[in-house]
């Protein structure tokens, strides 16, 4: 690809005002909720059989999509005993009452999930606070009887009545490469050049990775990063018209290099999707 | 109301490359992480008597198209403040605020005057006016009576209505309008309870029936006698068109068409009882150009209507059919398969929300010697279906007894009391608080009891008693509680009694609530953000 001086120079400005940003942001970012915070997820239900296991559904959402670490029933009653249902029943959807049982479970809030039937199924769920023992987000969806929602439908739920920082899921890239002074870009976005700082990205998701020096065969891989996980590209440049053994070819390198690993991954918002929402705050006066 | 940040006339891509670019330059300063944002206002009065109070709680109600609504509800702190979590990017997003106390009550109530738009990209305002969950109703002696619907009778206010006022209707919420019986217009701002800065206007001729389109743009005055027609004001302007009508029309509803245009249906020929099985025509119109009114026969003895304003679906009450049924205006066709039957003598219906609420009214009757009037118990029977015909339930309220007590019998210790059982009950008129959680009613009944005893010369020793009754009451259609209930009128009257009689006069008992301002016959019924 060639770039236009001048679109490079914007580029190169797109990059100073990103991280400048990135940086400003990133102590609002820092003062909300814990990501891995333990959350339990306990179901309530009013004379409802509607909706079966559907704690646990959305316990195996919250695990998928979120780094919480989420308490469900069947953990809950290991620590707290057999009367976890028979307490919740009785605390009657009271937020305090619910939130003893969440504190006892280790739990720093509980997601109460409320199942009723009023001609069509109530589906509630409301994230109380333990500490606080109030309800810090509480919403309510009436669902047609012969209506299951999907993961989608639940997870887009949970994404209402959760920070949506809950959401945000990080993992690393590592780039080393055998030479300095190689440009990175990652998708279309330049990141630096080489030697590199691991690079904190959304995930899961799929980035192109490649990395250009003048004189050199440009090396391009694409890399899967599952969330806070980390991948490890070792990325092998070599001049051009240079030849060599079949082993020394980039593509050989990318296949070889891109090692995933374990590992803990935080860091700042890189990307962004397209939004299908915005936040929504108002004032009473 | 919504304030584009960025946009015109730039294409896609470089349309949110402006708007990602103009959301950098911001975003340090405002400390968010996102794209757009919407900032709704929640108008509350000033006034401490008409302000909710208690909120801990907002729920945020957003609807878009025919999808179910979402609910979101956070703490309200201290400052007012309120985060809501997220809205849907979205054309045409409805939205209504709720306002409750540590309870779960609602204490105060609000919707947005019109769909609005959210973008990626984009900030947006909006103002939702929130009130109080009041009805009003109106009668004679100038009374203009307001209720919070959320908080038994502590709160009964008196509102300056200046003239008589007959019929009311909501406007949008943010005012009421009152109609008099010699067709004076005037309104009343639910922020204040004083006279709106609305312009008056005086119709010619009486006013029937009254109802505002949702959005508080028109009023329609249901007018009869010399002036047989449907006034279709315009409420910021007080310009009125007339929409003719064949003779009196005695109800209007008013819904949306597929253009988004309003239209209204005015009833003619209305079933008046449950032995006036004539048919009804409706008078069909939009508010756009009220002269072109059309007039279709209903096929069906129609004792009320209601318009449910989203689904451009006028429902129509059949009185002597037992059953309800759909007519489209646009089109001009009456469905003739019922989306509720079974429910008796249908008098009132209302409509919200694609669900329609009815009330009804049966009785048991008897030829035995014992019964002389041949009537035991008279109910109210409630009905509620889906517009689509689904979920349809009939459910007979409990029959209503009177109790009226002895006037001449006043012991410290004991009392003498008469347990009359209605011989008639009839809806008035029917009203849905907002959000669909309660009902309002206006009903009226009669009661009678048979004269008893013998004093041995030719009397009687108890007269027989007639007793008529006007209420009002708010109550929880899916349990039938009553949750308000205030007795307007009460009168008796006592027929002839013996030589001996015992006890001759009779009261009402005044276990049931009085209005405060004194009994009255309510002629109109209006809630905040309801629907009729």
């Amino acid at each position: 690809m060639t770039i236009s001086t001048t679109n490079a120079r914007l580029a190169a400005g797109l990059v100073i005002v990103l991280v400048a940003l990135a940086a400003a942001a990133a102590p609002a970012r820092a003062a909300g909720p814990d990501p891995k915070r333990a959350v339990a997820v306990f179901e309530y239900r009013a004379g409802s059989a509607a909706l079966p296991e559907i704690d646990g559904r959305i316990a195996g959402l919250l695990r998928k999509h979120t780094s919480l670490e989420i308490i469900d029933g069947d953990a809950a009653r290991k620590t707290y005993g057999a009367r976890l249902d028979a307490d919740i029943v009785a605390c009657a959807g009271e937020a305090d009452c619910v939130a003893a049982i969440g504190a006892k479970a280790g739990a720093k809030e509980v997601l109460l999930v409320g199942v009723s039937e009023f001609g069509d199924v109530i589906l509630t769920l409301q994230r109380i606070d333990v500490k606080r023992k109030k309800v810090a987000m509480r919403i309510a969806e009436a669902l047609a009887e012969t209506v299951e929602p999907d993961d989608d439908a639940l997870l887009g739920y949970c994404k209402r009545v959760l920070p949506e920082s809950d959401f945000l899921q990080f993992g690393t890239i590592r780039i080393k490469a055998n030479l300095a002074g190689a440009e990175v870009l990652l998708g279309r976005d330049t990141r630096g050049q080489t030697p590199i700082e691991p690079i904190k990205v959304r995930a899961p998701a799929t980035y192109d990775i490649k990395l250009t020096k003048a004189g050199y065969v440009p090396f391009s891989a694409r890399v899967a990063v599952p969330p806070d996980g980390e991948v490890e590209v070792e990325a092998r440049l070599t001049r051009e018209g240079a030849g060599g053994a079949w082993y020394t070819k980039w593509w050989v390198a990318a296949i070889a290099g891109v090692v995933v690993a374990g590992g803990v991954g935080i860091g700042v918002w890189a990307s962004q999707d397209d939004p299908t929402s915005v936040p929504v705050g108002g004032t009473i006066d | 109301m919504a304030r584009r940040s960025l946009g015109g006339a730039a294409g896609w891509t470089e349309a949110r490359t402006w708007a990602w670019l103009g959301w950098l330059a911001v975003a340090p300063a405002a400390g968010c992480g996102v794209e757009g944002a919407v900032s709704l206002h929640f108008d509350v009065p000033d006034e401490p008597g008409l302000r909710p109070t208690g909120a801990e709680t907002l729920t945020l109600v957003a609807q878009v198209g025919d999808d179910a609504p979402r609910a979101t509800t956070a703490e309200i702190d201290d400052d007012g403040q309120v985060d809501l979590g997220e809205l849907p990017l979205g054309d045409e997003l409805w939205l209504s605020a709720q306002m409750r106390n540590p309870q779960a009550q609602l204490v105060g109530y609000g919707e947005a005057g019109g769909p609005i738009e959210i973008a990626a990209g984009v900030d947006t305002e909006a103002t939702i006016p929130v009130r109080r969950p009041f009805v009003y109703l109106a009668g004679a002696g100038a009374r203009l009576i307001s209720f919070d619907a959320s908080i038994g009778r502590d709160f009964e206010g008196q509102v300056a209505a200046g003239a008589t006022p007959a019929r009311l209707a909501d406007v949008g919420g943010t005012a009421v309008a009152h109609i008099s019986a010699s067709g004076a217009v005037a309104y009343v701002s639910t922020a204040t309870h004083q006279a709106a800065s609305l312009p008056a206007v005086q119709l010619t001729g009486g006013a029937l029936d009254a109802i505002a389109s949702p959005d508080g743009a028109f009023l329609l005055v249901a007018q009869g006698g010399g002036s047989p027609q449907v006034a279709v004001i315009e409420v910021a302007t007080g310009a009125v068109e007339l929409a003719p009508a064949p003779g009196a029309v005695e109800r209007v509803a008013v819904t949306r068409g597929a253009d988004g245009g309003w239209w209204g249906v005015g009833l003619v020929g209305r079933a008046a009882s449950d032995t006036s099985c004539g048919g009804s025509q409706l008078l069909t119109f939009p508010l756009a150009d009220p002269e072109t009114a059309t007039v279709i026969a209903a096929g069906a003895p129609v004792s009320d209507l209601a318009g449910d304003a989203r689904s451009g679906v006028v429902v129509l009450a059949d009185r002597c059919g037992d059953r309800l049924l759909r007519f489209r205006p646009e089109s001009g066709a009456v469905d003739g398969t019922p989306i509720l039957a079974g429910i008796a003598s249908p008098t009132a219906v209302a409509a919200l929300g694609g669900r329609v609420w009815a009330v009804g009214h049966d009785r048991l009757e008897t030829a035995s010697p014992d019964v002389p009037d041949g009537v035991i118990d008279a109910w109210l029977v409630l009905g509620s279906t889906r517009l689509d015909g689904a979920d349809a339930v009939v459910t007979p309220l409990e029959p209503v007894v009177e109790r009226v007590l002895a006037e001449n019998a006043d012991y410290p210790d004991q009392d003498l009391v008469m347990d009359l059982h209605a011989n008639w009950v009839e809806a008035q008129d029917l009203v849905i608080l907002p959000g669909g959680e309660q009902l309002a009613l206006l009903l009226s009944t009669v009661l009678h009891g048979d004269a008893l005893g013998d004093d041995g010369f030719g009397g009687v020793l108890i007269p027989e008693t007639d007793v008529t009754t006007e209420e009002y009451w708010v109550f929880d259609p899916s349990s039938a509680v009553i949750t308000q209930r205030v007795r307007t009128t009460c009168d008796v009257e006592e027929g002839p009694c013996g030589t001996f009689c015992l006890v001759p006069e009779w009261a009402c008992l005044p276990d049931i609530a009085a209005p405060a301002a004194g009994a009255f016959s309510p002629t109109g019924i209006a809630a905040l953000f309801g629907a009729r």
